[in-house]
Parts: structure tokens; sequence; C-alpha cells
């Protein structure tokens, strides 16, 4: 049970039906259905170019479906945008900032936008910084931070109205191992406060210890989704990665590579 | 090297190819028929100056300036590539995406460098045909020259960009060695832009200085030596200009004595800048790499984050008017784009008051005994320029609102924020400074010219509600027609949204300005339908304003949900 901006919802946090995108003859996204609840971790995995990240933006409202709807906590993205975008927080691969903003001036903009009140926002992004060991840096203009700093401040940003559904593409790019950890701490501490996490990822290590159930995507639609021990029951063998190369043809990679050896 | 250099260049050529034939076609017609009209003109304008400068050399031979003007075309190009040049070799060298794969490529870095220069010589070969290449040619037509002008100008015109080339990347490496590239390319922005800016102002109050010099004496001995001292200087363009001008004589011996020297400065002056340049380049693109921004000190920043200011508290609408207060001038690239035209108002602005302005106040009041009533018919003209001058100038920001939010417009597009609050709140971030502005240019007239308060007020109306008009209804057309992929600020403005912007200003201004002139005109020429006239004129003016910039932003808001879904 968890607010969603007009009242308490007990329903899914995300929901997408039959979600599909054609750009020109192309169909990126072929007839999407999931099903995200509330306090649950689901890692969205796939190779390059399977649609993972324009399924994300189409959950989250950057992209308009060609036909099917995302529910964000009940609310349709493309009827209700507004209140169905005040109930998530959003990073994507490539974090581009307002660069001429300082950190600080970022997450109080940001505040505003989600209408966090002005005191809340202000101990909320102190608390984010610190977190994030941005405090020092939080003076400078964005354009100077490294990008694993423009990628933690982004996430600062996702989390300042602190959300009950976030999405995550690719998260622990250009991060270092102490802040890829940091990452995986916050997801289970997210998870313990009932809030939804969607994740996109290459690192499959991070998918099979943190997530609750993984969707695999291949050729714009999904190929399998369930829990480690539910995708083993239906048949297939061995560790994530095993399981993730035999549904996206990835396994006779190894013959190619020993040619080239 | 050599092999490297080249296969470098042929990849820039296939990459620009590329970007050019992935476009529409429509797109691609546009782009030439747009470079054609533009060169067209240039060449016109060029070749008329050379020509004109050649007839009134012909019509008085006494004045001896043929010695000078070859060179000083061949300089004064020679200037302009040397800026151009700048700038593409920062972009080049030390900004170009492709750096870091072409640095660790198992490639000649002499290669890299040498690759990067010549890719610039392509941009300064086609200004040289539009601009030096007419200018003399039409130079040497108007004085009758031979073949053996036309021939050595054509081999100077093909060393003229080697020197300016050589020295911007020189430049380049030196500044670079100073200020970050990033920083230094915005400085090159807001110096072109006020160079722009600074030939609109001469123009402007040409009449001004031209007053001062009407005074001077002129001593033409006086003025043929010192054309005779700088056509001597030993400036490789200059050199070049004595020998075409001797070889416009028929001194051969002359001729072949200046270019032999413009050739000799050249390259030889070509080759120190690239040596030196390129013995620089490696220490300057590894200092690149490793620099970082200055941190502040902990207290500065425990400082900095107690200061929360108005952009932590202000409601949704404001705050995204506050971020674009504190975004553009920061960035002076876009500071100069959006706003460099502020620079030009109170040149307008006196120039209104009691400059240029007067004679069309005369003529104003020459038409009948126009001030009896409360509203003087000569605070028109003032509110006209007043209107046009700032609503010029706040165009810039509403018609790019949208374009200016970049790649970073993901952020607003997943905020939880209504099209209205942003239309909101780009529409202040342009109207508030208008309307300050405005308000204080025009107290300012109303005192020098002593204004009635009525007709201040009504000029202030009108002036606030015609300026909202404009300003929203380009901010409409800049929400339909954004442009969220520029690296450049220049390339921030879509030319549908520039076009439907100019139409929207000149049917607001003209129509609900034409409304709004009714009272002045009732109290003169029928006085009895004052009362009607001052109704139908405020009504009118605020339906025609209201009913564009609905019109626009409807249009505007329809299309935000795609925005940034290309």
């Amino acid at each position: 049970m968890i607010t969603n901006g007009t009242g308490t919802w007990h329903g899914p946090a995300i929901v997408a039906e039959g979600l599909r995108k054609l750009y020109g003859p192309h169909e990126a996204v072929k007839h999407v259905d999931l099903v995200v609840q509330p306090g649950e971790i689901v890692g969205f995995l796939g190779p390059n170019g399977a649609g993972k990240t324009t399924t994300i933006k189409m959950l989250t409202g950057l992209l308009t479906p060609t036909a099917g709807r995302a529910l964000i906590l009940g609310h349709d993205i493309q009827r209700e945008p507004v209140a169905a975008k005040a109930g998530f927080g959003y990073v994507p691969d490539t974090p581009n900032l307002y660069g001429k903003l300082t950190g600080w001036e970022f997450l109080r903009f940001i505040g505003r936008l989600y209408r966090v009140p002005p005191a809340q926002a202000e101990h909320r992004a102190g608390e984010l910084l610190r977190l994030f060991d941005l405090s020092t840096a939080a003076s400078d203009l964005i354009e100077g931070y490294s990008h694993g700093m423009q990628q933690k401040m982004a996430l600062a940003g996702a989390l300042v109205h602190d959300p009950k559904v976030l999405f995550l593409d690719e998260p622990t790019v250009g991060l270092d191992p102490k802040s890829a950890r940091l990452i995986k701490d916050l997801l289970g501490q997210l998870r313990t406060m009932g809030t939804a996490v969607f994740f996109s990822t290459h690192i499959l290590e991070i998918a099979e210890r943190m997530c609750d159930r993984v969707i695999i995507i291949d050729g714009g639609q999904i190929v399998a989704a369930g829990t480690l021990a539910e995708l083993r029951a239906g048949g297939e063998q061995g560790s994530l990665e095993d399981i993730f190369l035999n549904l996206t043809g990835g396994a006779e990679y190894a013959e190619l590579a020993a040619v080239l050896a | 090297m050599i092999r490297d250099t080249w296969l470098l260049l042929t990849l820039r050529w296939q990459v620009g190819w590329n970007g050019f034939r992935n476009h529409s076609i429509g797109y691609r017609l546009i782009v030439a028929l747009g470079g054609l009209a533009i060169a067209v003109l240039t060449i016109g304008f060029c070749g008329g100056i050379g020509y004109g400068a050649g007839a009134l050399l012909q019509r008085y031979p006494n004045v001896q300036l043929d010695s000078l003007l070859p060179g000083a075309i061949l300089t004064a190009v020679a200037g302009l590539l040397l800026l151009t040049s700048f700038g593409s070799a920062l972009g080049s060298l030390f900004l170009s995406s492709d750096l870091d794969l072409l640095m660790t490529a198992p490639v000649d870095r002499r290669a890299v460098f040498i690759s990067k220069v010549l890719d610039g010589l392509g941009v300064s070969y086609a200004i040289l045909a539009v601009t030096a290449v007419p200018a003399l040619t039409t130079y040497g037509l108007a004085l009758h020259y031979g073949p053996l002008y036309y021939i050595l100008a054509l081999l100077a015109l093909a060393g003229t960009p080697l020197l300016p080339e050589g020295l911007g990347a020189l430049l380049v490496m030196l500044v670079a060695r100073f200020a970050p590239a990033r920083r230094v390319r915005e400085v090159l922005g807001l110096f072109g832009a006020l160079v722009g800016l600074s030939c609109s102002l001469l123009g402007q109050t040409s009449r001004l200085w031209m007053r001062d010099l009407a005074g001077l004496s002129t001593d033409l001995q006086a003025l043929q030596r010192q054309v005779e001292a700088v056509a001597g200087l030993p400036i490789p363009s200059l050199v070049a200009g004595r020998g075409l001008t001797a070889a416009g004589r028929g001194d051969l011996a002359g001729a072949v004595a200046g270019l032999g020297g413009f050739a000799l400065l050249t390259f030889g002056f070509f080759a120190l800048c690239v040596w030196l340049a390129d013995s620089l380049y490696a220490s300057g693109w590894v200092r690149m790499q490793s620099s970082g921004t200055a941190r502040r000190s902990p207290q500065r920043a425990a400082r900095a984050a107690a200061r929360g200011g108005w952009l932590g508290r202000a409601p949704v609408d404001l705050a995204l008017a506050l971020k674009d207060w504190r975004v553009i001038p920061r960035d002076l690239r876009n500071f100069a784009q959006v706003l460099g035209s502020l620079v030009l108002l109170p040149v307008i602005y006196f120039n209104l008051l009691g400059g240029g302005g007067r004679s069309s106040f005369n003529a104003v009041r020459a038409a009948g005994d126009w001030t009896h009533g409360q509203l003087d018919p000569t605070g028109i003209i003032i509110a006209i320029g007043i209107l046009s001058s700032a609503s010029f100038l706040f165009l810039n920001l509403t018609a790019t609102a949208i374009s200016m939010e970049g790649k970073s417009w993901w952020l607003i597009k997943a905020a939880p924020i209504s099209g209205l609050e942003l239309v909101r709140g780009k529409f202040l971030a342009a109207w508030i400074p208008f309307v300050i502005l405005t308000t204080g240019l025009l107290i300012g007239a109303a005192i020098w010219k002593g204004f009635s308060p009525l007709g201040l007020l009504y000029g202030w109306f009108g002036i606030e509600l015609l300026g909202a008009g404009i300003l929203a209804t380009s901010l409409g057309f800049g929400l339909r027609w954004p442009q969220l992929t520029w690296s450049n600020p220049r390339q921030m403005r879509s030319g549908w949204a520039a076009f439907c912007s100019f139409l929207a200003e000149a049917f607001v201004g003209v129509l609900g300005g034409g409304f709004l002139c009714l009272p002045v005109l009732a109290q003169v020429v029928l006085p009895g339908l004052l009362l009607p006239a001052w109704i139908a004129g405020i009504l009118g003016a605020t339906a025609v304003t209201a009913g564009a910039a609905w019109a626009a932003l409807a249009l505007g808001l329809a299309h935000l949900p795609h925005i940034g879904e290309a």
C-alpha cells in the first residue's frame, strides 16, 4: 500500500500492456507486457539494440508508444502524465544535466519541479550529496564533474522527491567500485522501503545478486521473465549468464572467440 | 606521415558527405539554394566593391592608391580567415569528439595535427572564392589589366589562406595553454557576436562620426605618404598586392619579385607556425586531458550550500525562469546569442528620443495640430521604437526557450509538470525582464518628452500588451519547431520558428498597434467618437494579441508530447 499522488494505491507499481514502438518500418519494441510490484527489484536484461532503453523511455513517458499503455502507480503515463511522473524517479544511460548549474542549484531546481517542500528538499539534497560523496563538489558547476560524478548527481536528482518507483538505465556504467557498491546497497534499502526498482544492466552478476526477478528482452520482445529459480524450472540451466546467452543466442560466441585466438 | 594525413582527410570528407547525404532531399535543397543565394550576394557585393574601387582609380589617376588596393583586399580577407581559422582550429584540435580515437590509434600524431589544419583550408578557399576572387577580378577588369595580373592573382589567392591557418593553429595552442578550450570557445563566440554588433553600431552612429570627419582638412600629399608607408609593410598579403599591381602595369620583374616575396614569406611563416604549433599540440592535449575544474574550499562550499535562494523556494513556473536566468549568462556563447543585441538598445533609444526620430516627429506634427488632446502622437513613434527593439531582444529568449534545454530536455519531460506550467515558466523568463526594461525606457522617455500621465499609462499598456502577445506567439512557434540537438547556440533557432515568429510579430504589431492608435486618431479627426474609439482600441488590440498568442501556443502545446522523440 503506497500513496500515488491522488490517494492510496494498492495495485502494482508499474504495468505495461501491449507496448509497441515503430520507427518507420522498424519495430523496436513488439507487444511488451510486464508488471512490477511495490518493493520489487526487477532487472531488465537484453543484448545491445534489444529494445531496453526504448521500453524504459515509453514507461517514463519520454517516448509515445505506437500502441499499448504504461501505468505508474495506477496512472496512465500518456493520459495522466503529471500524476504518473510525480511518482517515479529516472536516471538515463547518459545523464545530460544542466552543465551551467551547480550541484546544489540542480537539486534545488529538481526539488521545485517535483514540488518537494523547500525545507524538506534542502534536507534531502544535503543527505544525498553526503551519501554520494558530492558535498564538496556541490558548489561547482556540473560541467566540471567527471562522468561518474554526473551519474551520481543524476541519481541524487532522481531520489530528491523520495519516489515510489525508480527507473535506472545502466546505472553502474562509469561508476567506481565504491559507488557501484553504494548503488547496490541503496537498491536494497529502497526495496525495504517499498520502492519498486526497474533497471537495465549488462552486468549479470548485479542482476543475479540484486534482483527479485529478471525480464530478458531480445529483438523487441520479452523472451523470459521470472525469478532465477523460475527460469531454471522452465528448462534453462546454469548461471544467469548461461541462461541469458542461451536465450539471446550468444552461447556460440565462445566458438567464434576460439577461432580468433 | 603523408599516407596517414591523406587517410584522415578522406575520412573527414566521408563523414561530412554522409552527414549531408543522410538529410532529406528538402533539407539538402534548402541548404544548397541558401548557400547559393548567400554566395551570389557576397560575390555581387565584393565584385561591386572591386569594380567600384578600380573605376574610381581610373577616373582619378592622381589618387595613387593602386599600389595599396589589391594588397588591402588580400589583407582584409586574410584577417577574416584568421578569425574563422582560430575558431575552427580550436574546435578540430581540442574539442572534436574523434580525438580520443585518433590520438590512441597507431597513426603519426603529426598526421592528426596536419589533417586537422588542412581540413580547415576547404572553408578558407570557399570564403576566398566568394570574396577576394570577385573583388580582385572586377578590380582588374575596371583597370583593364592584362592576363598576367589574373594568373598571378590566382597564385596569390592559392597561398593566402596558408598563413591565417598556421597562425590560427598557433594562437589556439598558445591560448589553450592558459585557458580551458571550452571557455575559449565561449569567449570566442561572445567576441564574434560583439564584432557583428559593433559593425551594426558603427552603422547606426555613422552620422555622428561622419560629422566629425567632415571637419578634417584633407592633405592629399600626407595621405599619399601614409598610403605608401602602409603599402611598403612586409606583410605577405601586401607584398603580394604590390606584385599584382606591378603585373597589372606590365612590370614583369616587379610582379615576380612581389609574388616571389609573398610565396617565401607565406610558406616560411606557415611552416614555422605549423612546426611550433605541432610541438605545442601534444603537451597541450595532455594538459587538457588531465585538467580538472578548480574546487572550492570547504568553507566556500558550505556558504554556497547555505544560500538556498529563490530557486529552492519558487513555484514551478518561476523556478523554470530562475533556472534559465542562471544558465544563460554562464554560457557566454549562449548569452551573446540571446541577449547580445542589448548593446544596440541605447543607440536606438537615444536616436528615438533626440536623434534620428526628430525628423519623424516633425512630419507627424506637420500633418496637423495633434497635441491638443491627452495623447501625444509623437509618443506613438517612441512606443513603437521601444516595443520593437525590446521585443526583438527578448524574442531570442522565447523562440529558443525549448531548444535551449538541448540534451537536458529529458529532465523537463520526465518531470511532473504540465504543458501550461512549462509555457508559463518559459514565458516569464522573457516577459519579466521585458516589462522591467520597457517600463524603465518608457518612464525615461515620458520624463524627457513630457508626456501626460494618461499618455504614459496608455503607452505602457500598449507596449506590455503587444509585447506579451509577440513573446507568447514566438514561444508557441519555438515549442512547435524546437532544435534540441545543437552544439553551437546559433543552431538553436529553426528556420520555421524564426519565419513564423517574424510574421506573428508583424501581425500583432501592425494590427494590434493599429487598434491602439484609434483613440489618438479620434481625438483629432472625430472627437465625438473618442469614447467608442477608446473601447474599440483596447478591446481590438487585446483580441488580436490574445488570438495570435492562443493560436501559436495551442500549436506548440499540441506538439509538446512529441518533442525529443526523433
